[in-house]
């Protein structure tokens, strides 16, 4: 039998991550568009910062996700529905290791020393490619375009559920039930 | 009388064959700068300089150190840095091409050497002791030693960088120079 809502610490992880990946949007286009100065590096120790710490909660999530204690969709829902859903679910779990990833690889091939919240040095994953870093780094703002679309698809088909067809699936995910 | 003038005419020579003229090699040589960024050490390194000791007893001291560096030879190690610090907030390598050290005077300390004398950088000069290990190898010498200045005090990192929070003020100045005889 599956639950019927999401539980406690699923929608602990839904919510701060949400919170975390607005904050990371951000925080990216700001210390992207930032002249070099402190505040720029300051913007993009955070990111990166964040970005690591969306990764290792990531870890955490798809390990509770794969356990298998998600609930249902409502069982009148058109094939195509499930389809949109189980892809772009599938699409944002890809996207939230794929972005803090490729920034990991362009810190790396940068050759910048960087220290996760001033305390865990991050080693480089790719060898020093100034080319490559450029090359990376052009993957990382094609993959954010692709999360902003996945993301406006995700907050737009969880406000059709509520407010069109009026089912629980956007109910069950809130911090506080709603009638 | 006689027997003395010739005892301090012997140390003297004896001296001076000890004390000689050295000159860096750059093969084996390496002056790295440590700077830190968000509390993160940023290894670095200026590639050409050019190390000299005139009438050096490894023995007694004395004798002078002169250093000169070629400040667009500095590597960071990424390549936006290396473009940012040759511009006039930081090393401004195009009005000060050259930074230089000379000794006033070379003493021991312990079992290594302190060279005291004055750092030139950026148009600002300012003391600085250099300590140094001296190790002969082959019929050459290695230098070693490390120090730390305050960018500050260069007007290194001026205007919006001067602040320390995010580059450090401290930077760790670490040398290891072979060493071979003549001027």
């Amino acid at each position: 039998m599956r639950p019927v809502s999401w539980d406690g610490l699923a929608k602990a992880f839904h919510w701060v991550m949400a919170v975390l990946i607005f904050v990371q949007i951000a925080l990216g286009l700001m210390a992207a568009n930032w002249h070099l100065s402190p505040t720029q590096i300051r913007l993009f120790f955070w990111h990166k910062s964040i970005g690591m710490l969306i990764l290792a909660l990531l870890a955490l999530r798809l390990a509770w996700r794969l356990a298998g204690r998600a609930p249902a969709l409502p069982a009148d829902m058109p094939a195509w529905e499930r389809a949109a859903a189980h892809a772009s679910h599938a699409l944002l779990y890809l996207l939230m290791v794929a972005l803090p990833v490729t920034g990991w690889l362009v810190n790396s091939a940068a050759n910048i020393p960087f220290r996760v919240f001033y305390l865990v040095p991050l080693p480089p994953i790719v060898a020093p490619d100034k080319a490559l870093a450029d090359d990376l780094a052009w993957v990382h703002r094609g993959l954010f375009v692709l999360l902003a679309l996945v993301l406006v698809a995700h907050i737009g088909a969880a406000l059709r559920h509520h407010f069109v067809k009026r089912d629980d699936v956007l109910a069950r995910m809130l911090p506080w039930r709603m009638q | 009388m006689n027997k003395a003038l010739a005892l301090v005419a012997l140390l003297a020579a004896a001296a001076a064959a000890h004390a000689a003229d050295w000159k860096s090699v750059p093969a084996g040589s390496k002056l790295e700068i440590v700077a830190s960024f968000e509390k993160t050490p940023v290894p670095g390194e200026f590639k050409q300089f050019d190390a000299r000791l005139k009438g050096f007893d490894p023995q007694k001291g004395g004798g002078s150190l002169d250093v000169v560096i070629q400040t667009a030879s500095a590597d960071m190690g990424v390549a936006d840095v290396n473009r940012e610090i040759r511009g006039k907030d930081w090393f401004d390598m195009a009005a000060h091409p050259k930074a230089e050290f000379h000794s006033s005077e070379i003493r021991r300390e312990g079992n290594r050497w302190i060279a005291r004398g004055t750092l030139a950088l950026k148009g600002a000069k300012q003391p600085v002791d250099v300590p140094f290990a001296w190790t002969p190898s082959g019929d050459g010498a290695t230098m070693e030693g490390e120090f730390t200045v305050k960018r500050g005090a260069f007007g290194i990192g001026a205007g919006e960088w001067a602040s320390s929070d995010t580059i450090g003020a401290d930077v760790k100045v670490r040398f290891k120079v072979r060493m071979a005889k003549g001027g």
